[in-house]
């Protein structure tokens, strides 16, 4: 086959360019979480609740990782997938079963921080490949299907996992695994956010990755220009279910107890949420999630300062925890009214 | 078996058929390299359709495609198709009739999507940000940038796709065509909606191309004093069927394409 080569010409600036990329990437991004990680957690050591406070710190990481990468499937390649919990699930008990019953042979029954800190994090690395793989099989049948009928494939994928999940006696079936490690600092969870938040931005920045959104924008067109729109479909579910799994590993030992009941279809919906409210953009997706993982939180009256409870009579904050969900959807409607009338850099609108 | 010689393109009894109907019917046809060749005919004569299966959409129900001497595309019953995008990176790409963007991406990002056939690098190196990946993407931006001048649109690389004028527009689907390095490009009506000068343009930017980049054209078009201004050969098909070839003086002399296109054309 006799193509134009492209002209391409080394440039020693760029190997001066991804030298101190890559410099940023192993030394300064493990640092910078490092000196948050400490920051935040000197701060919730001041807070009234610091256990509560640091569980919804958590609860943001995760939350943003996996909406950052169901924006890779939903909003930049524009399949709409429903099955995001699936593939947390499935990260979520491949990390529990590995820690749980491979754990102790691996690094002893009482590891040092620093042993189980190391080990985790493979694991977590081992979990995301194996919802990739999960990735890779539920791609294939949206090779066929768009819209409306790849929703409710990836849906009913979702629900599977879960009565799977349910029915197995050694992942514990209902009761689930209630005596994990708990991981109680936000360290890996910076980390895994930010190298999700890279990875799908350097992706969908490149020559290559605009492959994704031209499958979005007009799958004819990009036929035509040499795109085979198959495999970025399907590179699409591998990338967004690795992180997904990545996101449910840490989910795992954030809350040192999972059941299948987690990984429901309302999971999936809160994460489709995020994305559609993020409007189709990284920040905005991160932003949408920090947001809605806060906001049920905030109707509780958690993180309320003093001022704010004295200013509004006793029997509001009595009644507000029963209203909330009520609340919370009314915020919810209201932010997409006014979500859809924006047009952000993620261009076309999330489909949903 | 073989091309005839200097043919870059060669359709040998081609037929389609939609359940009853007969879009093209036993279509032969040779396109000579490096040579512009239009094809016209009414509307519903199926110009479009023997686009589509040149580019892969559509399966022959019978006969045979080839391009630059390989079978492409084979009817009968174990016939089978290349797929748009395996043409491609074969060396065609076309344009369509209802203009088709990327609409959320700018002008630049358009043409740089079509680089995607001649990129060494993949989406590995494009995560790691490796230095093979950086040179690459500037050769593709260099080059991307450089057939936005040649279709006048340099100025707005940075535009959204969506608010370029309309011929803006076609011009931009043009060099993002031309970012694959086709050797053959297929236009589907080209000058739909333009204005006389927007069309002479038009015409002098398609003839500055197939010079520079030794391309061969084949295109439908329904104004036909420019397709017999600029092609050097025309068939026309009507009701699926080629009823006449030759050059546009050949063409505009046959009683038959009088009778069926050109009747209306002549007294107008």
């Amino acid at each position: 086959m006799i193509r134009a080569p492209l002209a391409v010409v080394p440039v020693p600036a760029h190997r001066t360019h991804a030298a101190i990329y890559w410099a940023a990437m192993l030394v300064g991004a493990p640092l910078v979480c490092l000196a948050l990680n400490q920051a935040m957690v000197s701060t919730l050591a001041s807070y009234p609740d610091t256990a509560y406070a640091a569980q919804v710190l958590l609860n943001v990481g995760v939350n943003a990782t996996l909406a950052v990468s169901l924006n890779l499937i939903n909003g930049y390649t524009g399949q709409f997938s429903l099955g995001h919990a699936g593939f947390m699930a499935i990260g979520a008990y491949t990390a529990a079963a590995l820690m749980y019953y491979l754990g102790p042979q691996v690094i002893g029954t009482t590891p040092g921080v620093a042993a189980w800190g190391v080990y985790f994090a493979a694991v977590i690395v081992v979990s995301g490949l194996v919802s990739a793989l999960a990735g890779l099989v539920v791609g294939v049948p949206s090779l066929r299907l768009k819209g409306d009928y790849l929703a409710i494939v990836t849906l009913g994928f979702g629900e599977i996992i879960r009565v799977i999940l349910l029915n197995l006696e050694s992942m514990r079936g209902a009761r689930g695994f209630s005596d994990l490690e708990k991981l109680d600092q936000p360290f890996l969870v910076l980390l895994v956010l930010v190298v999700c938040v890279v990875v799908v931005r350097n992706l969908v920045s490149s020559t290559r990755g605009l492959a994704f959104l031209s499958v979005r924008d007009d799958e004819i067109a990009a036929e035509s220009v040499g795109v085979n729109t198959t495999r970025y479909k399907v590179s699409a579910f591998v990338v967004g279910a690795y992180f997904a799994g990545v996101a449910g590993a840490l989910y795992s030992h954030t809350q040192a107890y999972i059941i299948p009941g987690a990984f429901d279809f309302v999971k999936s919906m809160e994460i489709v949420a995020m994305v559609v409210l993020g409007g189709g953009s990284i920040g905005g997706t991160v932003l949408a999630a920090v947001g809605l993982t806060l906001l049920p939180e905030l109707l509780k009256g958690g993180f309320m300062p003093e001022v704010m409870r004295n200013a509004f009579p006793d029997a509001m904050w009595r009644a507000l925890p029963r209203w909330r969900m009520v609340i919370y959807s009314l915020i919810l409607i209201a932010a997409m009214l006014i979500q859809s009338r924006g047009h952000g850099r993620g261009g076309k609108k999330v489909k949903g | 078996m073989s091309t005839p010689a200097g043919s870059i393109l060669s359709l040998d009894k081609v037929t389609l058929r939609f359940g009853g109907l007969t879009a093209v019917s036993s279509l032969s046809l040779e396109v000579a390299q490096g040579s512009l060749f239009g094809v016209i005919g009414p509307n519903g004569a199926g110009k479009t359709t023997a686009f589509n299966l040149v580019t892969g959409v559509y399966k022959p129900t019978e006969g045979t495609i080839r391009f630059d001497g390989k079978t492409v595309a084979q009817g009968g019953k174990s016939g089978w198709r290349s797929k748009p995008y395996q043409l491609t990176a074969m060396g065609v790409c076309r344009t369509f009739q209802n203009i088709r963007l990327f609409t959320s991406l700018t002008v630049l990002e358009n043409v740089r999507t079509a680089f995607q056939t001649r990129l060494k690098t993949g989406m590995f190196a494009a995560t790691l940000r490796t230095p093979h990946f950086l040179d690459e993407e500037a050769a593709v931006e260099a080059e991307a940038r450089e057939l936005l001048a040649l279709v006048d649109l340099d100025k707005l690389a940075d535009a959204d796709a969506a608010n370029l004028a309309y011929g803006e527009q076609r011009r931009l689907e043009i060099a993002r065509a031309m970012a694959t390095r086709p050797r053959l490009l297929l236009l589907d009506e080209p000058a739909a909606g333009m204005n006389p000068s927007e069309k002479v343009r038009l015409m002098e930017m398609v003839k500055k191309l197939r010079e520079r980049f030794g391309l061969t054209v084949l295109m439908i078009e329904h104004d036909m004093r420019f397709v017999m201004g600029i092609c050097e050969r025309i068939a026309v098909l009507d009701h699926g069927e080629k009823i006449a070839e030759g050059t546009p003086a050949e063409v505009r002399a046959n009683p038959a394409v009088i009778e069926a296109y050109l009747g209306e054309q002549a007294h107008a």
